[in-house]
């Protein structure tokens, strides 16, 4: 029989999918930008007056935020984070679902933790206009924002795994993983 | 709390952790976190986690490992690979076990566009081990040879590990991504001739060669497959010549896929999300390790238990030689249990303050190191690279045809660690020629 999920769970899992798009679009504007600048930078060598993109490498390090702290949750959800697990597979069933809590509580602290922080230096960063000094004035609060955003994504996507180790109705609906997780 | 203490319990901690399947990261940055927190407390603690995180991932210099993560996923999905492998299938096909030469070449030539070793083996399993099966080539040494070739991706540029390693160790990422490709094409030559010398002393293992190619037909495949040497040569050449960084290279090069899957798709439909997807995920995936490789490395240098440790291994390892042999016995036993990555990013912040203290060249240090990931991949019981293939071989294949085909080619592995490790220079000479710093 099917279970109905929670509200919760599927809202969680279409916040999760939305950032996993912006992620792989972030991922695009850093090759095309990254591409531009070089080109630009580079126009000296055909003779035409170089120039190089204002604020390029500042905008790319932005977006590696992005792709990195977008992402998380989703793979967290796709349980697509490496593993070792040699106990694992040896241990009963029961064994196996205590150690999943462990899991997910570890995973909850340490992204709580981090997206705690992140909020407060990314409001203070927001408060204080803090910037990258360049040829423009690159304002760093976004980036900040964004790491707080996309850790605590993680922290309530690991809560939410706990819970669905109690009940069906938590258990993340997207469960395709990946056959070829490509980290070679 | 005493340092030594500290020390050998986060060690013991981190082992536990991770036998009990908690994520590798996760674990990573649970046992940094906590160690810190016992030792110099909450205070020096929490500045670290306000910090490591944002410094590791906004930062310009690490955008080369997703850009050269998307570059290796737009070169599969064009489907340019097929292409590479069937024009070197057409030129060695004069050799007898050609097929086997055509995967060497052909795997190393993609090497140079991807820097995983599970999509190449995996990709080369799809392209090349039906049709070696097919013409009667041994169904054990075919499988064997795609899972070692599809290894060449850690050590050619550019690779994933290498990016890895210079991030771990605070190296420059252009250098060490240039060091590899000597002993990377070192590799694909001994292999060549290992693989030569094999089919000549035991002929059953590949059929006698009866069809014949003309000239025309090898330059018309060789045609097709120009864009992917345009490819290798703005990114190689951009990087060595100093005419961009490594991240700057890395867009052009993804940039250069992103056309080709373009042109060979013939539009965007249908690849472009799942491959951003993708590719945004396995970033995700090797920034996580990254992040809690480095609380813990963090961890370890404040609570001051480098010091000792140091002592401790050099007592027992004195000179570079020795260090670098136990270092190559531990890696090929932990390779036979953990992944690559995860292997590197959980011993380096032990072992790498010793590499420094013996003034082992860093550079040479991680070119050893890859070749000791490369190996572990392909060592039974769990490398990596051995279930890929089996998992996209079909069913008349089992773990046994593939355990004894790698078997020369881990031969020929450590014929090539032992020169890599006798001869530093095979490592250290190409980067000292780059004009950039």
């Amino acid at each position: 029989m099917e279970t109905k999920r929670s509200l919760l769970a599927v809202w969680i899992m279409r916040i999760n999918l939305t950032c996993g798009i912006l992620s792989g679009t972030a991922m695009l504007l850093m090759m095309v930008v990254g591409t531009a600048d070089i080109v630009g930078s580079n126009l000296d060598k055909v003779g035409l007056p170089s120039k190089p993109l204002p604020a390029a490498f500042e905008f790319m390090a932005t977006m590696m935020v992005a792709v990195v702290f977008l992402a998380i949750s989703l793979a967290q959800s796709r349980r697509n984070h490496i593993q070792v697990g040699l106990l694992m597979s040896l241990l009963p069933p029961g064994y196996r679902k205590g150690l999943e809590i462990v899991h997910h509580a570890l995973g909850a602290a340490l992204f709580g933790l981090i997206a705690w922080f992140g909020w407060h230096s990314g409001l203070h960063s927001f408060r204080v206009g803090e910037f990258a000094p360049g040829l423009i004035n690159y304002p760093i609060w976004p980036a900040r924002l964004v790491l707080a955003f996309g850790a605590s994504l993680m922290t309530v996507q690991c809560l939410l795994d706990i819970a669905s180790v109690f009940s069906a109705r938590f258990v993340s609906e997207d469960k395709q993983s990946h056959p070829e997780a490509r980290l070679g | 709390m005493d340092p030594v203490v500290i020390g050998y319990s986060a060690a013991l901690a981190l082992i536990v952790s991770l036998a009990i399947g908690i994520p590798i990261g996760i674990a990573m940055g649970a046992v940094g976190v906590g160690g810190m927190l016992l030792s110099v407390g909450p205070a020096l603690t929490f500045g670290q986690l306000r910090t490591l995180p944002f410094a590791v991932v906004n930062n310009y210099d690490f955008a080369v490992l997703p850009l050269f993560v998307l570059m290796g996923v737009l070169a599969e999905t064009s489907g340019i690979t097929g292409q590479v492998f069937y024009a070197a299938d057409l030129w060695l096909r004069r050799l007898r076990g050609g097929l086997y030469q055509a995967v060497v070449v052909g795997s190393a030539v993609f090497a140079a566009i991807s820097g995983s070793t599970i999509v190449n083996a995996v990709v080369f399993t799809r392209i090349a081990y039906p049709e070696m099966v097919k013409y009667g080539y041994s169904r054990s040494l075919s499988i064997g040879c795609i899972a070692s070739t599809g290894s060449f991706a850690a050590m050619i540029p550019p690779s994933i590990t290498m990016v890895i390693y210079a991030i771990m160790t605070d190296q420059s990422v252009g250098k060490l991504l240039i060091a590899g490709v000597i002993p990377g094409i070192l590799t694909a030559v001994v292999y060549l001739v290992g693989i030569y010398l094999l089919v000549l002393f035991r002929p059953s293992l590949a059929p006698k060669i009866t069809s014949i190619v003309t000239w025309r037909e090898r330059w018309r495949a060789t045609g097709q497959v120009w864009p992917i040497v345009v490819l290798i040569m703005l990114v190689m050449g951009g990087i060595y010549s100093g005419l961009f960084p490594p991240s700057a290279a890395g867009a052009a090069g993804a940039f250069g896929a992103f056309c080709l899957a373009v042109w060979k798709k013939r539009g965007f439909t249908g690849w472009l999300p799942p491959s951003l997807q993708d590719a945004a995920s396995i970033s995700c995936i090797i920034f996580v390790i990254l992040i809690g490789g480095l609380l813990l490395s963090r961890m370890l240098v404040v609570v001051g238990v480098i010091d000792h440790m140091v002592a401790q291994i050099t007592a027992f390892a004195s000179t570079p030689i020795r260090f670098m042999i136990l270092a190559a016995v531990l890696y090929l036993i932990l390779g036979c249990f953990i992944d690559m990555t995860s292997m590197m990013v959980v011993t380096l912040p032990f072992l790498f303050p010793v590499v420094v203290a013996l003034q082992i060249d860093p550079i040479w240090f991680g070119i050893v190191l890859v070749k000791l990931i490369e190996i572990s991949v392909i060592t039974p019981p769990v490398g990596v690279n051995l279930f890929a293939v089996l998992s996209a071989a079909g069913r008349e294949t089992d773990f046994k045809h593939v355990v004894n085909g790698v078997i020369p080619f881990i031969v020929l592995e450590v014929i090539v660690l032992a020169l890599l490790i006798a001869f530093p220079e095979l490592a250290t000479w190409l980067p000292k020629q780059m004009l950039a710093k």
